[in-house]
């Protein structure tokens, strides 16, 4: 609680002292812009990895499901042999 | 010559922000793409600035900040984007249209024009005020919008900050380098008067254009009701029914509601749907919603007799002018683009702002006098095949891209 005040209080300082449209209000904006962007390009790249995780996970089944069929087989055919 | 058409979106608004040019231009040696945040056609020349949802969610929390401080356009990142892309790397001439729909941070546009030979088409006032779309009356823009009495109105402020973005925007325009084109005399006149703008050198009055072959003629009037669902003999009254105050519906409601019509009316509205139950009662309803079949569209217009456009402010008028090229009479307020734009009074009706009851006593008259109708559609076709052609608009953007360009390598 104490936290959302001092943030409010910060935020109402802010909009209340800064002015947007002098030249240092500009630099700031267009800093910010940039800050922007960067968190853009690093949340898109956790995304990218995150989808490249997701889509390579179903990969991952296929040597276990091929070791599950193999074994399978083989059992099926021991049984097979062994009831001759 | 290629040219790089920038707005917030494809083809909502194509007839006006530079889509329909992206191929008729080529007739003029004219190589068109378009760039928008989001992209909705399937048209290979339009690129667009979002990657996906992640930059959809980035600018819904961008407007959430921009609301919680009291500013408009400043931190919108698409234009830093938009240098990056190969169509602005290879574009002779960059033409914004609908920029300040959250697509470019203002503080970016001086930064833009340096890269590229540039045109701003104005389509609206925005430019030239602290935060509104159109003052509507208030003469603010005129010296500073300190303080801004209408802060409600699009694009909205929380707290005070007109003046900080009205001193931001002559702060930029005293720097610009860039030719704008505006599409009525109403617009350049602001252009003129504004202290934000008025040192512009390069400002160009090139009204919009439209292909007239497309709005059907007068005899097309029954078939198009046919496919509507009109009946044949009713007195038809179009109109854009729009939540938003500049588009005047509230008036409409109250002028049509004031009584019942003097002959069996039907009511035939383009736009949002539901906002006219109260004249069910007197009048047949017919709500088409956004006509986006490019097929159609020009058959709502032949299907009316009167189309009424009684808009707070306009700075052109589009809809009015395919109206006119429909031949039907148009009726609107006073002190907007309006009245110019449908050469009133000779051939469009304009009344005083706010009037309803004027707004009524016209459509009356026109219900009433189909020749005065009938002779004002006529002017109005002459007038859209003499002013508003699109062969003429099409010359006109291709002569000032060359002009733009040839200036900006010479110097």
């Amino acid at each position: 609680m104490a936290d959302q005040k001092s943030a409010g209080a910060e935020a109402s300082m802010l909009e209340d002292d800064f002015d947007f449209s002098t030249p240092e209000g500009e630099a700031a904006i267009r800093a910010a812009i940039g800050l922007v962007l960067e968190v853009r390009d690093a949340e898109s790249r956790l995304a990218w990895k995150v989808r490249l995780y997701e889509r390579t996970l179903g990969l991952a089944v296929i040597p276990v499901l091929l070791r599950r069929t193999i074994l399978a087989v083989k059992r099926r055919g021991f049984s097979l042999r062994r009831g001759r | 010559m290629k040219v790089l058409h920038v707005t917030d979106a494809d083809l909502p608004a194509r007839r006006f922000n530079g889509y329909d040019l992206l191929d008729d231009l080529a007739t003029r040696g004219v190589r068109g793409k378009q760039a928008v945040l989001s992209k909705s056609s399937d048209n290979p020349d339009v690129v667009s600035l979002f990657a996906g949802r992640g930059d959809e969610d980035l600018q819904s929390r961008l407007q959430e900040v921009e609301r919680r401080h009291s500013i408009n356009n400043l931190l919108f990142p698409w234009g830093r984007l938009l240098a990056e892309t190969k169509e602005f790397r290879d574009a002779d001439v960059v033409h914004y249209h609908l920029i300040h729909n959250q697509v470019i941070s203002l503080y970016d546009l001086k930064w833009l024009f340096g890269l590229k030979p540039s045109v701003w088409t104005f389509h609206d006032p925005w430019p030239l005020t602290g935060h509104c779309v159109h003052p509507m009356g208030c003469e603010g823009w005129l010296s500073g919008c300190e303080p801004c009495p209408f802060l409600d109105r699009l694009f909205p402020l929380a707290r005070d900050h007109a003046d900080q973005m009205w001193r931001a925007k002559q702060r930029l325009f005293s720097e610009l380098d860039l030719d704008v084109v505006v599409a009525s005399d109403w617009m350049l006149n602001m252009v003129r008067r504004s202290p934000v703008t008025s040192h512009l050198e390069n400002v160009h009055l090139i009204p919009f254009g439209i292909d007239a072959r497309l709005f059907a003629p007068d005899h097309a009037r029954a078939s198009s009701r046919r496919r509507l669902g009109i009946p044949e003999n009713d007195f038809v009254v179009l109109f854009r029914a729009s939540t938003w105050e500049v588009k005047g519906l509230s008036y409409i409601i109250d002028a049509l509601g004031a009584g019942q019509p003097t002959r069996p009316t039907t009511l035939l509205t383009l736009g949002e749907r539901g906002l006219v139950q109260e004249l069910r009662r007197d009048y047949r309803v017919v709500e088409l919603g956004w006509v986006g079949d490019e097929a159609l569209y020009p058959l709502v217009f032949s299907a009316c007799d009167v189309f009424l456009m009684p808009s707070l402010a306009e700075a052109f008028g589009l809809m009015a002018v395919e109206a006119m090229a429909a031949g039907r009479p148009v009726v609107c307020f006073e002190g907007t683009a309006l009245p110019a734009v449908t050469h009133a009074p000779e051939c469009g009706i304009a009344v005083p702002a706010g009037d309803a009851a004027a707004l009524r006593a016209s459509v009356d008259r026109l219900a009433a006098d189909p020749s005065e109708a009938a002779r004002r559609g006529a002017l109005g076709r002459s007038i859209v095949a003499e002013d508003y052609g699109f062969e003429r608009y099409l010359d006109s953007m291709a002569d000032l891209y060359r002009s733009v360009l040839s200036r900006h390598q010479s110097a």
